[in-house]
């Protein structure tokens, strides 16, 4: 088997596609997720998100196109699904039955952090508690690649922001790439260093975030601002102001959907 | 992974355990009829054959109860995403849990088959007759794999556990009440020796009853009699049949 380092990346997607009955939920999606990067992947709803990161988890074969995986790939899928009836100490169990790599202390030790008991049925904990459980069993397995699908989402704003520094923690220490879905872009700023957007399953955008701010600029002009990403002088009379990326993701959702993307 | 097996399907084994120690029991009391206090006097009741099929309930049991939900409820519950998306890929994940459960379902079903048989045995002489051959540890073992293989297949193509369930409920009850109305009858050998080896048997897939403790298993029935040839009624009868001439040299 070729190493991270011979490819140079975890993960490589060629020209992907995913079809359901007649509809494309995934079409022509081609980047490269390399070893300790953290990917914010950002859509709208049904934008293909959850289909892309079930298909690069291996747990959903796709229609078109090809993934090259080099790593070990671990998946936190939207609704954190746990065995009801097993405690989180036996979900522990169960992943490390299934896993080759598996660090015991890492996992009892984030649910620590997370003040989450270990001897409850899953089924019995709140919904922010059972992301903790998935994301300890997640991050205990040690991937090269880890995929999560709108981790955040039931958690409080506070530990949001204590479980991404978590999740940056390790992946600056183990070189663990990270790809994290979500459709609130404040959630990635900051964070992600790679953006890949989606809209109607195409790839919309997809660069390094500290590329694309550096190319896109606002031209403010009298009664109106246009988002130009290019770098092209502004005209005569209107001024530059720097972009955020938001600005940048709702500015070509915005475009995609009057220009029709689908 | 025999762990994560027995953690997951604890529940269904257990019960079904205790179904299989409830078949034994009720075939070690009722094995063949019961004894029925009417006032003063001491009736005994045969039990009506369709009892000796208690053992097939094991194999039905494991069928609805343990392959039927085996991949719906992952799917349903989308567990699949947890279990299939660790380093162990989906196919040994199912090969070695279906393994595992199969190889438990076919022991418990040959622990009764070799009990209910044992039971039967004391009583027909005959091991192809109704209750004998229903209670062969094999043929309880063929029951159970079969209605494993039923229930897995509903499972992985409906994906929806009570659907499932149904499903396999149906098709195993039709296909084993297919099989004892009318293809066991052509399976067996229509005439055969007795487990004695030495009187003859007619029609031996007879449904044999046991009446205060005398199996009617072998004996000739009211149609073997009804026979018109001499020589057939004879061999019947259990009486001696005369060899054909020898030609002389």
């Amino acid at each position: 088997m070729t190493t991270i380092a011979e490819k140079g990346f975890i993960q490589r997607v060629d020209g992907l596609g995913k079809r359901y009955g007649d509809t494309w939920a995934l079409r022509e999606c081609t980047f490269a997720l390399k070893p300790g990067q953290v990917t914010a992947l950002v859509g709208a709803n049904g934008a293909g998100k959850s289909t892309l990161l079930t298909i690069l988890a291996g747990l959903l074969p796709p229609d078109a196109g090809k993934v090259d995986t080099a790593g070990r790939v671990a998946f936190v899928a939207q609704d954190k699904p746990l065995y009801k009836n097993f405690t989180a100490a036996e979900m522990f169990r169960l992943a490390r039955n299934l896993n080759a790599v598996w660090e015991q202390d890492r996992a009892e030790r984030w649910l620590r952090t997370f003040g989450v008991r270990a001897d409850r049925p899953c089924g019995r904990l709140s919904g922010g508690q059972q992301a903790h459980v998935a994301l300890a069993m997640a991050v205990a397995a040690r991937p090269d690649l880890l995929l999560l699908d709108e981790p955040l989402s039931n958690l409080d704003p506070l530990v949001r922001r204590e479980v991404t520094a978590e999740l940056l923690a390790d992946s600056a220490e183990s070189g663990m790439a990270i790809m994290l879905s979500t459709h609130v872009i404040t959630e990635v700023s900051g964070v992600a260093e790679n953006l890949i957007l989606l809209a109607g399953g195409k790839l919309l955008l997809s660069g390094e975030t500290d590329d694309l701010l550096a190319k896109h600029v606002f031209h403010v002009g009298p009664g109106s601002e246009v988002l130009v990403g290019d770098n092209r002088p502004p005209p005569d009379g209107w001024i530059t102001r720097p972009a955020t990326l938001e600005d940048i993701v709702l500015s070509n959702l915005a475009s995609a959907r009057d220009g029709g993307a689908a | 992974m025999i762990w994560i097996v027995w953690r997951q399907h604890r529940t269904a084994i257990v019960s079904t355990a205790v179904l299989a120690v409830a078949i034994i029991v009720f075939l070690i009391a009722f094995g063949n009829g019961f004894f029925y206090r009417g006032g003063w006097y001491l009736d005994y009741v045969p039990l009506d054959p369709a009892w000796k099929l208690a053992p097939s309930a094991l194999g039905l049991a494991v069928a609805v109860f343990w392959a039927a939900p085996l991949i719906g409820r992952e799917y349903e519950q989308r567990t699949y995403l947890v279990a299939w998306g660790q380093d162990v890929s989906l196919h040994r994940w199912l090969v070695r849990k279906v393994l595992l459960l199969a190889a438990a379902a076919v022991a418990l079903s040959v622990i009764v088959g070799v009990i209910a048989g044992g039971l039967v045995d004391q009583h027909t002489p005959s091991r192809f007759s109704f209750a004998a051959f229903e209670a062969d540890p094999a043929i309880q073992a063929a029951h159970t794999l079969f209605g494993f293989a039923v229930g897995l297949a509903f499972s992985a193509l409906l994906r929806r556990t009570l659907l499932a369930m149904g499903a396999t409920l149906v098709v195993v009850l039709a296909a084993h009440g297919l099989y004892v109305v009318k293809l066991r009858e052509r399976i067996i050998p229509r005439s055969t020796r007795s487990a004695h080896g030495k009187n003859p048997v007619t029609r031996i897939n007879d449904r044999s009853q046991t009446v205060r403790g005398m199996s009617t298993a072998g004996m000739p029935t009211r149609r073997a009699n009804r026979s018109r040839s001499p020589l057939r009624r004879r061999r019947n009868a259990g009486g001696p049949v005369p060899r054909p001439p020898r030609p002389s040299a």
